[in-house]
């Protein structure tokens, strides 16, 4: 039977996949990808929290809501960033942003 | 929702609909910046008059969502002063420059994202729910993002913006894990039931991972020590008035925010938290003055000066209730009208084609300049606590809560701290009015100057005329003395302000 155990583990272990992802790769989209994982994990968590909680109003389902759409807006400026960065260097390696140490 | 509870929301409702209405000034306006910059005006300033219409409303709780009491009012309302002077201090250096295509857009826009930056950072001055702490650090990040980057020919700006981001992205997600495991602990998304969670007794292991966690968010929001090594870039990269919004606006929402989490729960006296934070002042205060001492460039010296200023503001947060608010709001409102002096003044040095940086081309700057060198020199005294500016009140509060609550330790080093910061404030004064070398006089002035000095044209008027940073520059050196000199009424008006506290 799955607990909610099962799905803390499985939010924690995404949200640390993403951690390394977002602080090893060196490509910009891969570093976005990790930093999204991170905020699925929370959602993850939330949810099951909702599921086997005692609470009767679903407040976590609600905030979940809120934190998809609010990464969906930070995808957009990111993705129109690394357009930009692209369009002068025509890469998006996160180590070729040279001017700033990183 | 009722009436009263729109009324108490007013400031928030005006800025929020004004700034779509700025964005189709932009759309409408073709080329030219000015109609979004005036209709950006106008929304702050009526954003602020609305704090008035809020204030006969106040306390009030909105749902459990936020709560609008004199100590938010008081911050909005210096949100939306100081976002008002950011605009004014924009306008030339955000104008398109000489040679650059400006792909047909006015740059409208950013005054859009300016307001909406202001928008995020008063709804997180007013959350007492973890729904609103997101949704208003989200709004004022990625405004900021886009903030950054705004000045798409230079590709530095770019770079800084996408830096800022994926670090907000990560610092953001572990403020969300813990949130996530607050909820799992308390049942409640409040800000008060994890306040609460943490007094009573022994807490258990949950409550105090998401505490841990969301301290990560909030200390990278803060640029408080260990999250800290985003601002010396990001300051540099940022366009200058940008740079002024982050290290007020952006820190000081969040300080509020920590002020009314901290205070009313009397989180400050509770266990072995307050002691993480006191670490985190002390850190900050010698991380941030002891790496400016090494600076030669102006941007980068403000940046590790603020790390300083909120290893300072901490310790008036874990001061205790009763004496955190009123000492973190006269101290924002000090350090607020210092910085913003000194960034106006850079700004309005910067308006030809070069960014005057680095400390070699302020040297002279009195003979050349004298208004903004005057300007200057006066921010960085307040900004280093001398006596008769609004600074020296400020660190003098902060000194008299630290204490009052036995943070002796915390105040000494403050004082120690405020010794050490003198050096580098002053030696940016003193280069001002050191007397530049014929030749390096000729070389600064085409440096500071439009392009116009070195392709063989005469240098553009306008560069050198009286405009609205200097305005800004004036208001802030006005502030600073008032506040400087006679601080009673303010001090009172805060009082009054935060008894709640």
């Amino acid at each position: 039977m799955i607990g909610l155990d099962h799905y803390l583990v499985l939010a924690a272990a995404l949200f640390c996949i993403g951690f390394v992802g977002a602080v090893v790769k060196r490509n910009a989209i891969a570093v976005l990808m990790g930093v999204e994982l991170m905020l699925n994990a929370v959602n993850l968590n939330l949810v099951a929290f909702d599921r086997f909680g005692v609470h009767v109003v679903p407040l976590g389902q609600s905030f979940a809501v809120f934190i998809i759409a609010v990464a969906a807006a930070e995808v957009a400026v990111a993705l129109a960033i690394i357009l930009t960065l692209y369009r002068r260097r025509s890469n998006t390696r996160v180590d070729d942003l040279d001017m700033l140490k990183w | 929702m009722s009436s009263a509870d729109f009324l108490a929301l007013s400031p928030l409702v005006l800025a929020a609909g004004g700034s779509i209405i700025v964005l189709l000034v932009s759309a409408f306006a073709g080329k030219r910046p000015a109609p979004s910059f005036a209709a950006a005006l106008v929304v702050l300033a009526l954003a602020l008059a609305a704090i008035g219409l809020a204030w006969s409303e106040a306390p009030r709780a909105v749902g459990s969502l936020v709560k609008i009491d004199g100590f938010t009012l008081f911050a909005q309302a210096l949100i939306f002063a100081t976002a008002f002077l950011v605009a004014l201090a924009s306008y030339r250096y955000m104008a398109p420059r000489s040679g650059e295509e400006s792909g047909g857009d006015s740059g409208g826009e950013y005054y859009f994202l300016l307001l909406l930056a202001s928008l995020g950072a008063s709804i997180l001055a007013a959350a007492t729910s973890f729904v609103t702490l997101f949704l208003g650090l989200e709004l004022l990040s990625v405004s900021l993002f886009s903030l950054i980057a705004f000045r798409r020919e230079k590709t530095i700006g770019a770079q800084a913006g996408f830096m800022y981001l994926i670090l907000a992205g990560a610092s953001s997600a572990f403020l969300l894990f813990g949130m996530a495991l607050a909820f799992m602990a308390t049942g409640s998304l409040k800000t008060a039931d994890l306040a609460a969670a943490l007094v009573s007794g022994t807490p258990d292991i949950l409550v105090l991972a998401s505490l841990g966690l969301m301290t990560v968010g909030i200390g990278f929001k803060l640029a408080a020590v260990p999250f800290h090594l985003w601002t010396p870039e990001v300051y540099d990269a940022a366009p200058t008035p940008v740079t002024a919004f982050i290290a007020t606006v952006s820190k000081g929402a969040m300080a509020v925010f920590l002020v009314r989490f901290f205070a009313p729960s009397g989180l400050a006296s509770a266990g072995a938290y307050p002691w993480i934070f006191a670490a985190v002042a002390a850190l900050s205060m010698f991380a941030g003055n002891l790496l400016a001492l090494r600076e030669r460039r102006i941007k980068r010296i403000l940046a590790y000066s603020s790390i300083a200023h909120i290893g300072y503001i901490l310790i008036a947060i874990i001061a205790g209730p009763g004496r955190a608010a009123p000492t973190v709001a006269f101290y924002l409102v000090a350090y607020f009208a210092a910085s913003l002096g000194a960034f106006a003044a850079i700004s309005a040095l910067s308006q030809g084609d070069a960014e005057h940086d680095g400390l070699d081309s302020y040297r002279g700057l009195a003979s050349r300049r004298p208004g903004l060198a005057a300007g200057l020199a006066l921010a960085m005294l307040s900004l280093a606590g001398l006596p008769l500016t609004a600074g020296f009140m400020g660190k003098f509060l902060i000194f008299a809560a630290g204490e009052g609550a036995f943070l002796w330790v915390l105040a000494v080093l403050l004082a120690v701290n405020s010794t050490i910061s003198i050096y580098y404030y002053l030696r940016v004064v003193s280069i001002m009015y050191s007397p530049a070398p014929e030749a390096e006089t000729a070389a600064g002035e085409a440096f500071g100057e439009a392009a116009g000095a070195t392709s063989g044209t005469p240098r553009p008027r306008s560069a050198r005329a009286f405009g609205p940073a200097a305005a800004v520059v004036i208001v802030a050196a006005v502030v600073v003395i008032a506040l400087g000199i006679f601080p009673g009424p303010l001090i009172d008006l805060i009082r009054s302000l935060t008894s709640g506290y």
